[in-house]
């Protein structure tokens, strides 16, 4: 009826589906996965397939934020060609803790920002109403709501920084390289830890998802070596948001630096602690819902 | 089916201040008063049974049903559905459960219909066959076969709420909740959706609870009634009984022969409130004060009577005045205040 308007979206989707045409009712349906975990990846990948159809979205998102990740690589590289060390970190030193602490925030970004919509769209408008009435976990359908592999680059980035850190750092052991993807996994989910029980708050006290942003600007710090701030501030980023075990801790180990090789050795169980506490108390929010409107 | 004994919630309400100065002070305040949404419902509802579920707005309705829904925790009481804890046993409990949102859509904004139906279909880990058959019954009822592969935002009112009741129920729930699904519909879908309802109980045994402001869907698809103000039941039977537990008054229209004979003397000492328009009479009166028969004895032997017809209580004007009552109530309790 109004070909010239309706075209391009369908167009559009139609490279996400093939269409069907007459075919019978239900053709397209693959049938049941065989686990939850199945169910799971379709909704992920669903997800995935809707961001990618955007295709304008997608790239302007992707290449800002790899640009924005760069600029940290800039601003690195100007300081290292004025001073050969900060308290005694080399550039190289320094650029794989920050590689290592870009990659998990980009890997972090593909997979939690949920966490960022989370008080606005879930429960402030009541989104979540749709998401409690699947027999899926809630937390995990919001994630994968909002997947975000735009973000694949900037991980892609810390990655490369922490490759080209190697050529002034001592080789690594086996050991070492079988540990690294261990490391990076439970960095990313230090950060999604810290966010996530911060994000609980919103069920509580309404407010529009500012508190996230706001911690998740503290995270700045987890790409510096933790003794060039002050005794508190290391505290803090320990104990209290323990952003230091995202990638600091870590990457010493990595650096031949033996003095925060317990901090290393705990990070896995410090990440899994936090995480799991985190979805605790998101769990003892989500009773705190209200749900809004009639 | 649904088992609710005492069931309540409260919400922490915060009054606001008005303007920023307001505002500020607010964000110090701790604490807030509790109001009490849902005050102690108790509700049992079997299973095949279609059950309205009316009240003014605010009366609580859709907080009975969210909580019924698991979405909501309980404060008091207990509630059982299909003998689960709703919102402790949310995820095996919405397995037998199906809901629909006159207001919001249960679909995914961005994906085509047809991919939210297989994408539910997967997460209810419904079998190929059973899918198919259900798609051409949902078809053959709501013809949705023409909207499957439109963006579900592309959809109008009408062919979203369709969409939305068969999402409901592609696993095939014995217990489907509408809140308010016709809702801004134009009549023709609204038959439509009754029809459906009424099919779907009838052929799937499927319990129903339907809350809606439009008394014609109460009127013309449940058999029973649950009428529900200030959190509380007020009314629960079967839907004809309604008008005359809340004092409908039926109407008498009498035409006199002669238009002098038309004065308040004709209908004295009558319990009836009455309107004299030329020769026309129109007394109205509550069928447990006086029967018609007695009002016709009286009138014809004071005056000659031409014509006379009674009317049944309109289910539209009984709960308009009961509604119109819990303002005037509301009101009073917050200058009461």
């Amino acid at each position: 009826m109004r070909p010239s308007v309706r075209r391009p979206q369908q167009q559009a989707f139609s490279r996400v589906l093939p269409d069907i045409g007459d075919a019978p009712l239900g053709a397209s349906y693959p049938g049941p996965p065989r686990s939850r975990l199945g169910a799971l990846w379709r909704y992920g990948l669903m997800r995935a397939k809707v961001r990618l159809a955007y295709r304008g979205d997608f790239l302007l998102n992707a290449v800002g934020d790899f640009i924005v990740a760069g600029i940290g690589l800039v601003f690195l590289w100007a300081i290292f060609s004025h001073v050969p060390d900060i308290r005694g970190w080399s550039f190289h030193e320094v650029l794989f803790i920050w590689g290592m602490g870009e990659a998990a925030a980009g890997l972090f970004f593909v997979l939690f920002q949920g966490l960022w919509a989370l008080n606005q769209q879930y429960v402030l408008r009541g989104e979540l109403d749709r998401v409690l009435l699947r027999p899926l976990d809630a937390y995990v359908q919001i994630m994968l709501d909002h997947l975000n592999l735009e973000d694949l680059p900037v991980a892609l980035l810390g990655l490369g920084m922490m490759a080209w850190a190697r050529e002034g750092l001592p080789s690594f052991s086996l050991a070492q390289w079988l540990m690294l993807p261990v490391f990076l996994a439970c960095g990313v989910l230090v950060l999604a830890g810290v966010l996530t029980a911060f994000s609980s708050l919103g069920f509580r006290i309404l407010h529009r998802g500012t508190a996230v942003g706001l911690v998740y600007q503290a995270s700045a710090f987890n790409r510096y070596p933790i003794d060039i701030f002050s005794r508190p501030i290391q505290r803090l980023l320990t104990w209290v948001v323990p952003f230091a075990f995202v990638a600091f801790f870590p990457a010493t180990w990595y650096l031949g630096r033996t003095r925060w090789l317990g901090w290393a050795a705990v990070q896995p169980v410090v990440a899994v602690a936090v995480f799991g506490l985190a979805r605790w108390l998101w769990g003892r929010g989500l009773r705190h819902y209200r749900s809004p409107g009639s | 089916m649904i088992e609710a004994r005492q069931l309540s919630r409260s919400f922490r309400t915060f009054a606001r201040r008005p303007g920023v100065l307001g505002a500020v002070r607010d964000l110090f305040r701790l604490g807030g008063e509790e109001r009490l949404a849902v005050d102690g419902v108790d509700l049992h509802v079997a299973a095949g049974e279609v059950v309205g579920f009316i009240g003014p707005n605010g009366a609580g309705k859709s907080t009975t049903i969210k909580m019924m829904t698991g979405v909501l925790r309980p404060t008091g009481g207990s509630l059982r559905v299909n003998g689960l804890e709703p919102f402790r046993d949310r995820r095996r409990h919405v397995r037998n459960i199906g809901v629909v949102y006159g207001q919001r859509t249960q679909l995914w904004w961005d994906l085509a219909v047809v991919e939210a139906f297989d994408l539910l279909a997967a997460i209810f880990q419904v079998d190929r066959d059973t899918y198919r058959r259900r798609l051409e019954r949902f078809d053959s009822v709501l013809g949705i076969r023409p909207l499957l592969h439109q963006p579900v935002r592309e959809l109008s009112l009408g062919q979203r709420m369709r969409c939305d009741i068969a999402a409901a129920l592609i696993h095939g729930p014995p217990l489907l909740f509408l809140d308010e699904p016709t809702i801004g519909l134009d009549v023709a879908v609204k038959r439509r959706i009754r029809d459906f309802i009424g099919l779907v109980n009838e052929e799937e045994g499927t319990t129903v609870l339907l809350t809606t402001h439009d008394l014609s869907d109460v009127e013309a698809a449940c058999e029973r009634v649950v009428l529900i103000d200030h959190g509380r039941v007020l009314f629960d039977g079967p839907t004809p009984a309604l008008k005359d537990s809340l004092g409908g008054r039926r109407r008498m229209v009498v035409d006199l022969a002669r238009e002098e004979d038309a004065t308040p003397a004709l209908v004295e000492g009558l319990p009836v409130v009455w309107e004299i328009d030329g020769a026309r009479l129109t007394l109205r009166f509550r069928r447990d004060e006086v029967t018609a028969g007695t009002l016709i004895g009286v009138l014809t032997a004071r005056a000659e009577v031409a014509d006379l017809s009674v009317e049944e209580p309109d289910i539209e004007d009984v709960v308009a005045r009961f509604y119109e009552d819990a303002d005037a109530r509301r009101l009073a309790a917050m200058e009461a205040r």
